[in-house]
């Protein structure tokens, strides 16, 4: 089970956001190739990606880049190199877009020794037309993994027309969310929803404060895939509020002990705690016991490439 | 962006003279004849009047639209199809056949009644579940349909749902796809923007009071627009000035889209793309392209309010005023 549950973005062209990446304990980095360049940034920020790579994952984050969706072509010729596990793909709007991404990922895979099949796409739909046509953009490519998106953001609030209001959800917002969950459902993808999103990439982006409150929410919603974050801060409370707590934990095992022993006994259906135990809840248990496995391994990979950064900095120890 | 605003389509029965006189005078941005309404019994007597309406609704700068049934389009789109004429209003449609079978028919009609070919508009109201489904494929028919809007009480009755006004059953769904699709599925055919959207937001889009107070109509219109409806119908007079405040952008709006526009000037100027902004926020490209396309809006609204200004003025001169001198 991947576990990427705190993904920070930093602009690629900001040097001391990257070398200091591997201390802040996300699972993920996104690279920024898009809007947090100034255009005429972005020419010669296109010599960055292939030592930044190796850079952003000392700390064993996973390495994601944001490519712009007009210089796609330009960028990925720039990005694509060993060592990067997904390419970010803003406002994706068609279908045709995607193959055209997918065919251009697999001939440079090949020229740079990266196994094919390697890289997968993240397909951001934050138009509306992104939105219209969701379907046909998320089973474009089986790079296509990681969908979602369709919230009033800046770029339907652009199309729109219309205010960006932080913290309130309005009815385009549940119809452009729905659309794009549906679909990342419907195809298998892991989708990026979050209870609060589309809500509140418009408002404050900086404060940790909100981060665990979120994580826990998305948790408990079934919502795996993720939160990104534009500001440290926010990492620590992420990672926690994504990692189930030890009296969840507990529970868990008592539910599936509980079950089992009914099972044992031919029965369906038992209580603890004057809660219902079936099947049901058996799974969802398992499920629990699974992430809260994958997410202590996930913190034992990051530790260990923590010491080795360490180790290398300070020989004598 | 849209090449007109009509936050306000003033509704008038053709049968209320008086109201029909003085519809010029509510500062509508458009008004539209309801001949859709009307009993089958009363509708042969009004569209006899129909020219001759046609012909006043115009002085204080209004866009003139009939509205009319599907089960009646020929002989309704007969007389409606007339110099003075802006567009059509036809009403539920469910599938796309219908509404080529009214672009037929007024491209027949403007031949025959000399009205400039191609310049009679479709307004589509959906008050069907069909419809909603079908909106992709209805909304791109014809390329005449330039707005469309959703008729709420009918598809509540479609629906045979009986609401309490505690419970909004519609919005999460209907409005949503109304204005997403709109926008975004009506693009292939109708270019970057889509179509024009007319609703309100709950609960006045549910329950439209005739004598609700400009309050309440500012908050719909206003809840409307954030929901990415651009206009609204106005069942009463009353509806209009309160349907055009809340579908323009606020002067605080615009005060704040200016000093976005400033940060994000000045983050360039510095050679940034992205720049912290008051409470917590980025500026960055799309929050400038937001600020850009809010602020155009704004003008946009300003523009037309003083054309219709300019309109009601020539109107209320006396006829002679200007030979005198």
């Amino acid at each position: 089970m991947d576990v990427r549950r705190s993904v920070l973005f930093m602009a690629i062209n900001n040097p001391r956001f990257l070398r200091g990446a591997a201390r802040h304990n996300c699972d993920g980095v996104i690279l920024d190739l898009e809007d947090a360049l100034a255009e005429r940034d972005k020419v010669r920020s296109r010599a960055l990606p292939r030592t930044a790579y190796a850079e952003v994952s000392r700390g064993g984050a996973t390495v994601q880049i944001r490519i712009n969706h007009m210089y796609w072509e330009a960028d990925l010729d720039a990005a694509v190199w060993p060592g990067l596990s997904v390419i970010n793909f803003p406002k994706a709007e068609f279908a045709d877009e995607i193959r055209r991404l997918d065919r251009r990922i697999g001939e440079l895979e090949r020229l740079r020794g990266i196994r094919p099949g390697t890289i997968e796409i993240q397909a951001s739909i934050e138009t509306v037309r992104g939105v219209t046509n969701g379907y046909e953009i998320a089973s474009a490519s089986p790079r296509v993994r990681i969908f979602g998106g369709g919230g009033m953001g800046y770029d339907v609030c652009r199309d729109l027309a219309v205010e960006t209001l932080p913290g309130v959800a309005r009815a385009t917002d549940y119809y452009g969310i729905g659309e794009t969950g549906l679909v990342a459902r419907a195809l298998g993808l892991h989708c990026v929803n979050g209870v609060r999103q589309g809500t509140g990439v418009t408002g404050d982006v900086i404060s940790g404060d909100t981060a665990f409150d979120e994580a826990t929410a998305n948790r408990r919603a079934g919502l795996y895939a993720g939160i990104t974050c534009l500001h440290p801060n926010r990492v620590d409370g992420i990672n926690r509020g994504y990692t189930p707590t030890p009296d969840e934990v507990q529970h868990a095992r008592d539910v599936l002990e509980l079950f089992e022993k009914l099972d044992g006994q031919g029965e369906v259906a038992g209580e603890l705690n004057g809660q219902p135990v079936d099947k049901w809840e058996a799974a969802r248990a398992r499920k629990l016991l699974e992430w809260s496995d994958a997410c202590a391994r996930r913190e034992r990979e990051k530790a260990a490439a923590r010491q080795r950064l360490a180790a290398a900095a300070d020989p004598a120890s | 962006m849209a090449e007109f605003i009509r936050r306000s389509y003033l509704v008038v029965s053709p049968l209320d003279e008086p109201a029909v006189e003085r519809a010029w005078t509510h500062n509508a941005d458009a008004i539209t004849l309801d001949l859709h309404s009307l009993p089958a019994a009363q509708k042969g007597r009004a569209r006899a009047r129909i020219h001759e309406q046609l012909a006043g609704l115009g002085r204080g700068g209004a866009e003139a639209f009939v509205s009319i049934s599907q089960a009646h389009l020929y002989a309704d789109a007969e007389v409606a199809v007339w110099p003075g004429l802006a567009g059509l209003v036809i009403a539920h449609p469910e599938r796309a056949e219908q509404v080529q079978e009214a672009d037929e028919a007024v491209t027949e009609l403007e031949k025959r009644h000399g009205v400039g070919a191609g310049s009679v508009e479709i307004v589509l109201l959906l008050g069907t579940a069909k419809g909603v489904l079908n909106i992709r494929e209805i909304v791109t028919a014809s390329p005449r349909v330039t707005t469309v809007g959703l008729d709420e009480s009918q598809l509540l009755m479609d629906l045979r749902l009986l609401p309490s006004p505690e419970e909004d059953p519609l919005g999460f769904y209907a409005r949503g796809r109304i204005v997403l699709e709109a926008a975004g599925g009506a693009a292939e055919l109708h270019g970057h923007h889509g179509v024009y959207r007319l609703g309100l937001g709950y609960p006045l889009s549910s329950f439209p009071k005739m004598d609700a107070s400009a309050d309440e109509v500012r908050t719909a219109a206003k809840d409307g627009k954030e929901l990415g409806f651009n206009g609204a119908l106005c069942w009463a007079p009353e509806w209009v000035e309160p349907c055009n405040v809340g579908f323009t952008p606020t002067d605080e709006e615009v005060a704040y889209h200016r000093s976005v526009r400033e940060a994000y000037a000045a983050a360039v100027a510095m050679g940034r793309g992205a720049m912290a902004f008051e409470g917590g926020k980025f500026v960055e490209r799309p929050v400038d392209e937001l600020a850009k396309k809010i602020l155009a809006l704004r003008d946009q609204c300003d523009q037309r309010d003083a054309e219709k200004a300019a309109a009601l003025e020539r109107a209320r001169l006396p006829r002679h005023a200007g030979i005198a001198q």
